[in-house]
């Protein structure tokens, strides 16, 4: 008897848990390290929240898409990232308005969890790589 | 024809059609992620209990796709406010 795999959504958790971390560092080392931070540190956390945020909207729908019928799939996939698409538009269009952040920033923050996708693979493929024998 | 515009004014609007034409790049990915669903989708017809490592694979390629589309809109927004030509 065959039995059903959960969808489980563990590398969803960890990606989204590493980028919180890997947010949080990356300010901190950006407070320590340039003379006005407050601007562009704002606006990497506003872009890295924005990306972790539409990356669990990402998530969700395509779990909806699993249980609908196949000719409606295409156009609601479509559909919703064209929302996700709308919502990084007016977030980065006030932040390169806005005095206060940094529209820069914002937008290296819109490429945390692309960076964290990479990592986890570089990471999975470093753990999983054969150790050499005796030493050679 | 030109008379009469700064060569300012034909930089900033050749950059509003330069951003337009970049945002453009917006559309492929959503063409791309809604084939990938419509697959995806297709493929858990066909093997149930593959489910969950099928969405699991879905949603890592099409996080990766995004950020395509990123690109472009990005690109647009800095030639339209930090515009390096003028």
């Amino acid at each position: 008897m065959k039995t059903i795999t959960p969808i489980s959504e563990d590398p969803v958790k960890r990606i989204t848990s590493r980028g919180l971390l890997v947010a949080g560092v990356i300010s901190v080392i950006l407070s320590l390290a340039l003379s006005n931070p407050t601007p562009i540190v704002k606006g990497f956390l506003i872009g890295a929240i924005i990306n972790l945020l539409n990356f669990r909207l990402m998530t969700l729908s395509l779990i909806r898409t699993a249980t609908m019928p196949q000719n409606r799939v295409q156009g609601y996939a479509m559909g919703q990232y064209m929302i996700r698409y709308t919502i990084y538009g007016v977030v980065l269009y006030f932040a390169f308005r806005s005095p206060s952040t940094n529209g820069i920033a914002t937008a290296c923050g819109y490429f945390l969890v692309k960076s964290m996708i990479l990592a986890d693979v570089f990471i999975q493929y470093l753990q999983g790589k054969p150790k050499k024998k005796g030493g050679r | 024809m030109l008379e009469g515009i700064t060569s300012e004014a034909f930089v900033m609007g050749c950059s509003a059609i330069g951003a337009g034409l970049a945002a453009i790049a917006g559309i492929g990915p959503g063409i791309g992620q809604g084939y990938a669903a419509g697959k995806g989708c297709e493929a858990v017809g066909r093997q149930p209990e593959a489910q969950g490592d099928i969405i699991r694979t879905m949603v890592m390629g099409q996080a990766i796709a995004e950020t395509t589309g990123i690109y472009g809109l990005v690109i647009a927004m800095i030639l339209l406010f930090l515009n390096p030509f003028v």
